[in-house]
């Protein structure tokens, strides 16, 4: 077993309120995911339809992607607030490459542009000793100001309507695009759970001062999760893209938060060491069906913002409650 | 066959009674019989969001609200709060619930287009309100409703220049990037000030139609240009309003003369209204919410009553002076 695995295994004993606080240990996204299902089901007859099911997915997608890369670096004890400004970023930068370069060249060198500023932001934390929040704020901030100046003000069309037609392709009910996200969120949780970086991630969340001295290499680590942030972000700005047939600098305001409460919802503690893929999904899947469903009820907008700001405190309130708890792997 | 007549003539005799009927209930302005009684209608609103802080949009949907109250339509509304996507996404939810029309006020003009694609090929009319949307999607589309931000944005800036002579320097702080008004108004301003070789726009930033960032955009333009600025284009009221309140202060501190810059913009608030009324404040579009929501809401109610509408329906909006600005009531936002 590596060091990192034997550090990720231990546990320390339970405190006497971590152990009254022991209904906090599971998710609460699964018992979320299933009353809402039921709650919505019985209060629109529209709600359990395939066309609307196929809709749910697919309004899943953007902050799940997020969330799926966001989850292996909240686990390692940071967290990247400039993913939805890349995501902006990704999409402009790609519309922008389509006719000099191609389409397919242009995917992928955004998508290597975002690994890229993604692994940027983790020398910055790692190499200066840096807090992640401010880093990656500070990044957010920068990274829109910059696709303004790159690429204008203005909206651009996507030049290769084939793209915008691949983005609205569905395989039965099931768009592409949420294949692409399921086929992410399986790779991505195969990395955490059945990986050498998966499980030194999961130590040096756990403890980062012991897994150092147990010989993990900790930058090493953490700053592919940054990449792998960044990338997901990429991916993300992609996706808008093919959606929409269209980018604009704005795209992506506000997805971090709720990439952030999608990946606490579904279990991975903010300060690190506990946490996993799955989570995240279910947790953003809850957060779409509580809004789909609320549209279909016809409440009002004012109280869908009252409660989706419920369920964010929520969801810090619950990443407090699990702060007591012993540290392990999943 | 003598009591099939009977029975066919009863037929008739009842559908006219209801077209009657129908056509007694129909407001005047619907301009003939509805083919379906107006509280039997019911209409999808997705609009681009605000609700939680932009009161022309509250003020909008309120009104909006009450309409269909008042006539007893069935009303959905969605939120995008600003994000094209989740716009573009939340379509189908409208879709579902087969509405008799859905009236779209886009987030983004161009990312908007394949979801009202979406809508037109599920046989549902689309009406767009306030934010025109790109051409590419105009054939989908049976009608658009609301103010006319190009023109309004010509008003303002013809208005402007004429102020100042035709020539000198003019600051102008838009509205938001990407947003279809924003663009139009900044456009509209680029293309008028091409007649005007004398006329010089020193700087343009967005204010993002917050009399906070109006303020501070204009304090940094004083801060830069000084007594250079003649004119002020702000994308509207609140802006307009900040940019107001930075000359002021500089006035008093004397960076800049008294009474020496003009201020415009293509859509009045109530405390632009004031200004203007008090001297302060050259001109401002008339253009407020209830009223484009009501012209607008017009238009939604005849498409889905199959009633022929224009393609381009646009809200009348007059240019207030201090000449005429008591004739028409204060803002109520």
């Amino acid at each position: 077993m590596s060091a990192g695995a034997e550090l990720s295994a231990a546990s320390r004993p339970a405190t006497p309120r971590a152990a009254r606080l022991g209904f906090v240990k599971v998710s609460p996204a699964w018992p979320l995911l299933i009353i809402l299902v039921v709650f919505f089901t019985l209060g629109n007859p529209h709600f359990l339809t395939p066309f609307n099911l196929s809709s749910v997915l697919r309004q899943t997608v953007l902050i799940g992607v997020l969330a799926v890369g966001l989850t292996p670096l909240i686990i390692s004890g940071n967290i990247d607030l400039s993913v939805g400004a890349l995501a902006g970023f990704a999409a402009c930068l790609i519309v922008f490459l389509e006719t000099p370069i191609g389409v397919v060249p242009a995917i992928l060198t955004t998508l290597a542009a975002c690994f890229a500023i993604g692994l940027f932001n983790g020398l910055i934390v790692e190499k200066l000793a840096l807090n992640s929040i401010i880093v990656t704020l500070a990044m957010s901030k920068g990274l829109r100001g910059l696709t303004f100046l790159v690429f204008g003000t203005q909206t651009a069309l996507a030049p290769d309507a084939n793209l915008t037609g691949l983005g609205n392709l569905k395989l039965g009910l099931v768009g592409v695009d949420v294949v692409v996200f399921f086929v992410v969120a399986i790779l991505v949780s195969q990395l955490l759970r059945a990986t050498v970086h998966g499980i030194n991630t999961y130590a040096i969340g756990g403890n980062r001062r012991a897994a150092l001295d147990a010989g993990v290499d900790v930058s090493w680590h953490v700053l592919m999760n940054f990449a792998l942030s960044g990338a997901m972000a990429g991916l993300v700005g992609l996706i808008l893209v093919a959606e929409l047939g269209a980018a604009s600098p704005v795209y992506g305001q506000d997805y971090e938060l709720w990439a952030v409460i999608a990946v606490v919802l579904g279990g991975t503690r903010l300060a690190g060491g506990r946490g996993g893929v799955l989570g995240s999904i279910v947790a953003a899947l809850s957060l779409t069906i509580l809004r789909n469903g609320m549209n279909l009820m016809r409440i009002e907008v004012r109280y869908v913002l009252i409660i989706m700001g419920v369920v964010l405190i929520a969801a810090l309130i619950f990443d407090r409650l699990r702060s007591g708890e012993p540290e392990t792997a999943e | 066959m003598r009591i099939a007549n009977v029975i066919a003539a009863t037929w008739m005799a009842a559908g006219l009674t209801l077209g009657a009927a129908y056509a007694a209930d129909a407001p005047d302005w619907l301009g003939g019989a509805p083919k379906k009684p107006l509280d039997q209608l019911h209409m999808g609103f997705s609009f681009q969001g605000g609700v939680g802080g932009n009161i022309y949009v509250v003020q909008y949907v309120d009104k909006l609200k009450a309409l269909c109250k008042q006539y007893g339509i069935d009303l959905t509304i969605l939120d995008a709060e600003n994000d094209p996507a989740k716009q573009s996404q939340q379509m189908p939810d409208l879709i579902s619930q087969q509405p008799d029309v859905i009236v779209v006020w886009a987030a983004n003009g161009k990312a908007i287009v394949p979801a009202i694609k979406q809508v037109h090929d599920a046989g549902i009319p689309v009406v767009t309100f306030n934010a025109q949307i790109d051409k590419s999607g105009q054939d989908d589309i049976v009608a658009h409703a609301g103010p006319n931000d190009y023109k309004q944005g010509v008003q303002a800036a013809e208005t402007l220049i004429q102020a100042l002579g035709g020539k000198g320097n003019i600051v102008e702080i838009r509205g938001t990037v990407g947003f279809g008004p924003g663009d139009q108004r900044a456009q509209a301003f680029l293309d008028t000030a091409k007649k005007y070789p004398d006329m010089k726009l020193l700087d343009v930033q967005a204010g993002n139609w917050s009399q906070g960032q109006g303020q501070s955009i204009m304090e940094n333009f004083i801060t830069r240009f000084g007594k250079q600025i003649d004119g002020v284009l702000s994308s509207d009221g609140y802006s307009g309003t900040g940019a107001y309140l930075a000359v002021k202060a500089a006035v008093a501190a004397g960076q800049i003369e008294a009474k020496h810059i003009k201020f415009v913009d293509p859509n009045i608030v109530a405390t632009n209204y004031d200004l203007i009324k008090a001297g302060e404040y050259t001109a401002a579009v008339l253009q407020t919410p209830q009223d484009d929501a009501e012209f607008s809401f017009r238009v939604a109610v005849k498409v889905a009553e199959g009633v022929q509408v224009p393609k381009d329906n646009f809200l009348p909006t007059p240019m207030l002076t201090i000449d005429n600005v008591g004739n028409y009531p204060r803002p109520g936002f």
